[in-house]
């Protein structure tokens, strides 16, 4: 383990700081990094699609497993549960590729349209970073409900009984009560969807284009077509230190369950 | 089977840096019947587990018979423990579980089969031997838990309070027939608990904890009728603890009025709540606070005007008229004192 | 309560958008699995089951998946047994660097995928190694390895401790416990373990497109047909994974309920 993953990352950590051509020791990489526009914009749109997977799964995954959790009859709860997550074991790749199908200017949802209509339309949404945003979207909702579910579920009902016993509403129930008790479901949920989101190669590929790459694509197409290794190395260095950035709220969570034990 | 008998010289055990136990000296001779009683946290099941080799003693020596076992692992120790929940391996049968001691010897078999069956008659499941653990009751698997720790001959015993989580019943009949089993087979059992009543009927010898040390070793008859300490007034059931300032003249025609709430600097004496008499008196000094009816007996709390409060006992048709603030006149037999040894 | 109903009316109708955007693309790539057109747009031809027979007669696919089972099967192989002890010591033991311990082994969770493949070819090139199914047997497992001992841990933090000691006082091994008392208790979990891990590795592709070169597994066959002109036999291969992996998927889950 230590010498299949530890070593490796810092091979990595080592060349991105070694001249591409002369092998010396040098800040360089990085400096080039920031100072070309095309490895600048493709880090900060890295930032800002995980950013708005983030936001938008968690807003959706929230009512998703309290609906699971508190509204649907426990006969239900775990088909609910299995319903949403089974696509979980299909293949990720072909599922965004499917979305190709149904969002292309001549795919299942303008044929639809026109169908219907008689308009011919063009969505233009397709090949852009909002389609991107959309895939990585569905999956990071799966993925929080789930963490999300599994906080919830361990809530002792009977304090839903005495905040609504105690004059509470579902408001204050929801932000009194599940919200701090799940958080550590969010939390956990959160930074995983970020790091898939900011890591993956598919999605962004096949639903985002290729005209406004991510760093993982950059990073693949560096590697693949000039055999700049390094450069390659300084990304993949960028994205472990953005990682960790990201997992700070889960060693505060770490650090607050240890306290409670 | 042979008996051994068990040393424990000078243990202490930390848990992260806590001291659970400490210098603990104590020797058990072969045969005996011996039970570690007292509160929870007291250090008695650890004390048990380092017996059976499940516990790393921090410093001192255990032996067992006249080999010193400290560093020995479990599997090669002559004891066998019984846990509370019985620890039946969930996924073999009655049978399997019984012989896998046996097997473990490498003992042909028939001959583990031969003896398997032998215990299951013995513990009266003959018919239920290819039962699994959860198809049976609880008093079952007692029974063939103790049946899977003597089949392998052991020459100790350990038993961490095996009955605790029995319904009461079932537990009166499991500790005579544990004491039978103990009588039968002669070898040395050391046996955990927090109950007195389960260590008063069992045991040949009480070791009470406290905090990590022996508080007092008595036969049960010694320890139940003069406790040494405070401590084991209390966990005996003597709800009257008291000081009294001047120990050489115990005068017992005014002795009520010599009591003093218990402070460190005096001696301590204590009597049994049955042991007081009383008489309605409506010049007497004390008065009925409380009153509560246990079954054929009243327990009643009386005080003085000094806040002295004593418990009494008393029969219902002597103190079914008894009311709250009633006057009483107490006395007691000088024999009923128990003068105890802690300050 | 009118208004917890209308709640309530909402959330219903969440869960169903949300559902149906999940299955929506799978609807799609089965129905168009069975589409007799060549190009991947509406409106449906004719029913067919040529894509099927492709699949099935096509070389290149039938070296991907035999290449993708047998990588996927030694990595959950690996994983899974590599775990069962891994997660034994970390739940029964109790020495000083446990939790970092702990945290170590689950570090492989939080690096996206692509970092682990880009890290490990640089790594391991350097020393002179060649991609090779091999390595993308190493990548994965160290990619699935978290899972399965997060798994496996679990299912044996459940085990009373008191089953192992019954076993040794009774002259066990700690060795022979292991294997008699832990093994079989865990006996759900290890398949359950084993199928999670599987399906796993079998979608790999990122890792798996970075170490290896010339022996290709099936998931970096279907990118390569997916970005080089669309082959419409990818839905006929997709709909068979899906539906072998959901199959699976379902198995391990109701092991694991089940313990």
């Amino acid at each position: 383990m230590t010498f299949f993953f530890i070593f490796p990352i810092f091979h990595t950590l080592r060349l991105s700081f070694l001249d591409p051509n002369t092998g010396v020791f040098t800040f360089n990489n990085y400096f080039a990094f920031f100072s070309k526009d095309i490895f600048y914009d493709s880090f900060f749109r890295t930032l800002k699609l995980s950013f708005f997977v983030i936001s938008f799964s968690v807003i959706l995954a929230f009512p998703l497993a309290y609906f699971i959790c508190f509204v649907v009859k426990k006969k239900f709860r775990t088909l609910a549960l299995l319903i949403l997550v089974a696509p979980f074991w299909t293949s990720f790749t072909i599922r965004a590729f499917s979305w190709q199908l149904i969002l292309s200017d001549k795919g299942l949802v303008t044929w639809l349209i026109n169908k219907l209509t008689g308009y011919e339309v063009k969505l233009n949404f397709l090949y852009t970073m909002n389609a991107s945003i959309f895939g990585l979207t569905l999956f990071g909702v799966m993925l929080i409900t789930l963490l999300l579910f599994n906080s919830m579920i361990t809530i002792d009902k009977r304090l839903l009984e005495a905040n609504s016993d105690l004059g509470g509403n579902k408001f204050t129930e929801i932000k009194n009560i599940i919200l701090p008790l799940s958080l550590p479901g969010l939390i956990i949920g959160s930074v995983l969807t970020f790091i898939i989101a900011v890591g993956d190669y598919a999605v962004p590929t096949l639903l985002g284009g290729g005209f406004k790459p991510v760093l993982a694509q950059l990073m693949l197409s560096t590697i693949k077509g000039t055999f700049d290794l390094n450069t390659a190395a300084t990304m993949a260095i960028l994205l472990v230190i953005v990682i960790i950035i990201a997992c700070i709220p889960l060693l505060s969570l770490i650090k607050q369950i240890r306290f409670e034990k | 089977m042979i008996s051994k008998s068990i040393k424990l010289e000078n243990i202490n055990k930390k848990f992260d840096k806590v001291e659970v136990i400490n210098s603990f000296n104590l020797e058990i001779n072969e045969g005996e019947f011996i039970t570690l009683l007292g509160p929870s946290g007291c250090g008695k099941t650890t004390l048990l587990r380092m017996i059976a080799g499940l516990e790393h003693v921090s410093s001192g020596n255990i032996f067992i018979g006249d080999d010193n076992v400290t560093s020995v692992s479990p599997n090669k120790r002559d004891t066998s423990i019984m846990f509370q929940d019985y620890a039946l391996f969930p996924h073999m049968n009655i049978q399997q579980n019984i012989g896998y001691g046996l097997k473990l010897k490498k003992i042909n078999k028939s001959e583990i089969d031969r003896k398997t069956k032998d215990w299951l008659k013995k513990i009266d499941l003959e018919e239920y031997g290819l039962r699994m653990p959860h198809e049976i009751s609880g008093g079952q698997r007692q029974r063939v838990a103790l049946a899977r720790s003597l089949i392998v001959e052991p020459s100790v015993l350990l038993l961490d309070e095996p009955l605790g989580a029995l319904d009461a019943n079932l537990r009166k009949n499991m500790q005579s027939e544990l004491k039978k089993v103990h009588s039968d087979i002669g070898i040395t059992f050391v046996y955990v608990t927090h109950d007195q009543e389960e260590a008063l009927s069992m045991s040949t010898k009480i070791v009470l904890m406290n905090k990590g040390k022996i508080e007092q070793m008595s036969k049960p008859v010694d320890l139940y009728n003069s406790p040494k300490s405070s401590f084991a007034a209390k966990f005996m059931g003597f709800s009257n603890i008291f000081s009294i300032k001047n120990k050489d003249k115990l005068d017992i025609s005014n002795f009520f009025n010599t009591l003093e709430n218990r402070d460190v600097e005096n001696q301590q004496i204590c009597f049994r709540s049955n042991n007081v008499n009383f008489k309605l008196d409506n010049i007497g000094e004390f008065k009925v606070v409380s009153k509560q009816y246990f079954g054929g007996m009243y327990q009643v709390e009386v005080s003085n005007n000094r806040n002295i409060l004593i418990n009494l006992m008393s029969d219902e048709t002597i103190s079914n008229d008894m009311k709250i603030g009633d006057n009483l006149n107490l006395s007691i037999d000088s024999k009923d004192i128990i003068f105890l040894e802690d300050k | 309560m009118k208004k917890f109903s209308l709640l309530n009316n909402f959330l219903y109708i969440l869960f169903a958008t949300i559902v149906s955007l999940i299955y929506l693309p799978i609807l799609v790539m089965i129905v168009f699995s069975f589409n007799s057109s060549k190009y991947q747009i509406m409106p449906f031809r004719n029913f067919t089951t040529t894509w099927y027979q492709r699949v099935l007669t096509d070389s290149q696919y039938i070296e991907g998946l035999s290449n993708s089972l047998i990588v996927s099967i030694s990595v959950s192989l690996f994983a899974t047994l590599l775990a069962f002890f891994c997660a034994y010591s970390l739940v029964n033991s109790n020495f000083k660097g446990k939790s970092f311990l702990n945290l170590f082994f689950l570090t492989p969770l939080v690096v996206p995928l692509i970092l682990i493949g880009i890290s490990l070819r640089f790594f391991l090139t350097s020393k002179g190694y060649e991609p090779s199914l091999f390595l993308v047997a190493i990548g994965q497992s160290i990619f699935v390895m978290p899972l399965a001992i997060l798994n496996l841990s679990n299912r044996m933090s459940q085990i009373p401790k008191n089953l192992e000691e019954a076993a040794w006082s009774l002259g066990s091994s700690r060795l022979r416990s292991m294997f008699e008392i832990v093994l079989p208790s865990c006996k759900f979990s290890l398949i359950a373990t084993f199928i999670l891990t599987f399906t796993f590795a079998f979608d790999e592709f990122i890792i798996a497109y970075f170490l290896t070169n010339f022996s290709i597994t099936l998931p970096i066959k279907i990118w390569t047909s997916l970005v080089t002109g669309f082959d419409p036999a990818i839905n006929a291969i997709g709909t068979i994974v899906f539906l072998t992996s959901l199959t699976l998927g379902l198995i391990s889950q109701i092991l694991f309920l089940k313990k």
